[in-house]
């Protein structure tokens, strides 16, 4: 079992952190953590998914092990691979000493470690975190469902490695495609919703220190009303964040705040119909 | 066991009853993590039976109805709404009055609206020279464009040597290269997106053009059909069936808006709204079935469209209006939309509806937004 921290400790570490989660993610995470199972993240893009991975791994003291899904990722990308070359080398130049064995052609030092299989092998010291997996096939889905409900993988070569502890593993979607109910029945599930508007100030308080309080009550407040706006693309924490940034950077050159964060606003929006929108709805 | 072990124990079961696909390996994750998790009232209860007995945001509604009826009576949890802020699960347009909702297409026993015509669109069975066209839109549909996935496949006559295979198979000859193994990229169709207008005014053409939906759905993977009127419904799952009949009557009870108002503008908002539809659209061959007859406010929809144009890979306006040769896009409206538009193409019948494949292939080739072309004496 991993780090027996309870849900308060949970919550501080990772404000600490910098990550004000929820008290549904703090219910979640923990419960990934005691029951050892894989946690399923979905929400709006620019919610902080894939932050919850790295944060994760950093409050747990492990490393964050990071595999990054797209169209066709199989499992020589994700698990491991032969280094082929050297094999042929290595028989080239052992050949000339006499008979090769074909077991020295399997030895460690020609097998490639992909992410999932690094994170197999360091259950303990490792976060892994599977990103983005509706942006891979579903072939590779079906490929995770082993991994994912026994925390073994079947390598020809090698046998069956199994991790001696549950690997903590965060899953995150984006939805662009439906995923599988065998992949979701295995994981533990939590829908990460944008912030509501205390700790949205708090997120960008703590990114853009120093911020006049004046100005990030107004930018939260502005950025909730943008939400609410039929735009094509909703601004996420990212943005905001970004956009305090982008306005304490005007108004430390003398800008004063509203013109700041006016002038700043290509930080938050970043399509030209919804800056139109924005900019009529006159938030700032 | 005490009553309120009893209780607990009961609710997974109380979910499946409600439809959830609640599995006995979940149900035991939710037992022991009501065990472990911190639990000092109904909220917490809900958080822990969300984060283990629900695998998708769409099951929370239902998973929060069976949770507050199971444990009605239950101190507390009468109000244990989960929080409202941040957990209850938002529309995808949250705070908008009057939003036109998305519905999944399921038979299920919703209350139309007034404006929505009353009673199930009766539907007749296909004539004879309609099966016949049917019959031949497979070989029509073998026109419709593909792309070039990133992914490699195995191909005797690809263009790439795939060295770790080709190493693999020189294992078995001692390390000697004898064959060279090749690879290709992978060919699919390129997706497509349906929007089929099947309110009053289409009335003559949204059976004919949801029998051809319904053809290519089947012939084609990739293909996603949803139809609009006064509510969007997304129909892909009724028009899998491989009977065309039977698509078809599924089709009248899970779509509740045929024959009744339009509202093209908010239609194509709501589609657009939808996080999991925009990746739809991409890069998408999108083709409207509507006549843009707009009620009231061109604007949203000219909008929409123009989104929906920069989203996808082509865009194709089919109108049972552009039958006629004399016809010209004059309303406000189709006259808005017609600079993003790659080709505004005939749909009257199924006959015209059959030459579409070829047309398309065409406009395939083409750059974008080509549509005005065709009417080009008319602007000038």
């Amino acid at each position: 079992m991993p780090a027996p921290l309870d849900q308060d400790a949970i919550a501080t570490t990772l404000a600490e952190a910098g990550y004000f989660a929820d008290e549904g993610l703090v219910t979640a995470l923990y419960l990934a953590l005691e029951l050892g199972k894989p946690l399923l993240l979905e929400g709006m893009p620019g919610v902080g998914k894939t932050e919850v991975g790295n944060v994760l791994a950093r409050v747990l003291g492990r490393d964050c092990m990071r595999l990054q899904c797209y169209e066709g990722i199989d499992a020589t990308r994700a698990l491991y691979d032969w280094d082929h070359v050297r094999q042929l080398l290595h028989v080239r130049v052992a050949e000339r000493a006499g008979p090769v064995a074909t077991a020295e052609l399997y030895a460690p030092e020609f097998l490639i470690e992909m992410p999932l299989l690094k994170a197999l092998r360091r259950a303990g010291t490792t976060v892994l975190l599977i990103d983005e997996i509706d942006r891979a096939d579903d072939a590779f889905e079906a490929f995770l469902l082993e991994f994912l409900s026994d925390f073994q993988i079947s390598i020809p070569e090698i046998g069956t490695v199994r991790a001696d502890e549950p690997v903590v593993t965060i899953l995150t979607s984006n939805r662009t495609r439906e995923l599988h109910d065998a992949l979701r029945r295995r994981c533990l599930y939590h829908w990460i919703d944008y912030p509501d508007p205390a700790r949205e100030r708090a997120i960008v308080e703590s990114h853009a220190p120093g911020i006049a309080a004046e100005a990030a009550a107004r930018l939260v407040d502005a950025v909730a009303a943008a939400r609410r706006l039929p735009l094509v693309k909703r601004p996420g924490i990212a943005e905001s964040v970004d956009w305090a940034r982008g306005a304490m950077v005007l108004e430390r050159q003398g800008a004063p705040w509203p013109d700041a964060l006016r002038r700043s606003l290509g930080l938050l929006v970043k399509d030209p119909e919804d800056r139109a929108l924005v900019e009529r709805a006159e938030l700032v | 066991m005490t009553p309120a072990e009893h209780l607990l124990a009961g609710f997974p079961g109380a979910l499946r009853a409600a439809g959830l696909p609640v599995d006995p390996a979940r149900a035991a994750d939710f037992l022991r993590a009501v065990r472990i998790a911190r639990l000092r009232d109904a909220a917490d209860l809900a958080r822990i039976g969300r984060a283990t007995l629900t695998g998708s945001r769409e099951e929370f509604p239902r998973f929060d109805t069976v949770f507050a009826a199971w444990f009605a009576g239950t101190p507390g949890v009468a109000s244990a709404e989960p929080d409202e802020e941040t957990e209850a699960p938002p529309r995808d347009r949250p705070g908008r009055e009057g939003v036109m909702q998305v519905s999944a297409g399921a038979a299920s026993g919703r209350a139309a609206s007034p404006d929505e015509a009353a009673g199930l669109k009766a539907f007749r069975a296909a004539g004879e020279d309609e099966r016949r066209i049917l019959d031949g839109l497979r070989r029509a549909f073998a026109q419709l464009p593909e792309v070039r996935r990133r992914r490699w496949i195995t191909a005797p006559s690809g263009r790439r040597i795939d060295l770790p295979a080709t190493a693999r198979a020189a294992r078995r000859t001692f390390g000697e290269t004898v064959v060279l193994l090749r690879q290709r990229r992978e060919v699919r169709p390129r997706r497509m997106l349906l929007l089929v207008d099947v309110s009053g005014s289409m009335k003559a053409q949204s059976e004919t053009t949801l029998r051809f939906a319904q053809a290519l759905t089947r012939s084609r993977g990739q293909v996603e059909t949803f139809t609009f009127g006064t509510r969007l419904t997304r129909v892909t799952p009724a028009l899998r069936r491989r009977d065309g009949e039977a698509a078809l009557a599924r089709l009248a009870v899970a779509v509740s808006d045929f024959d009744g108002g339009t509202r093209i503008g908010e239609a194509l908002e709501t589609f657009l709204a939808t996080l999991t539809h925009g990746g739809l659209a991409r890069g998408a061959l999108i083709l409207v079935f509507s006549d843009g007859l707009e009620r009231g406010d061109p604007a949203p929809m000219i909008a929409a469209v123009h989104r929906l144009a920069r989203l996808g890979h082509r865009l194709v306006w089919v109108s049972p209006l552009a039958a006629d040769p004399r016809y010209r896009p004059a309303t406000r409206a189709m006259a808005g939309i017609l600079p993003d538009l790659d080709a505004l193409l005939p749909g009257d019948s199924l006959a015209s509806l059959a030459r579409l494949p070829a047309r398309i292939a065409a406009i395939e080739r083409q750059p974008r937004g080509e549509a005005w072309r065709a009417f080009r004496e008319e602007a000038a």
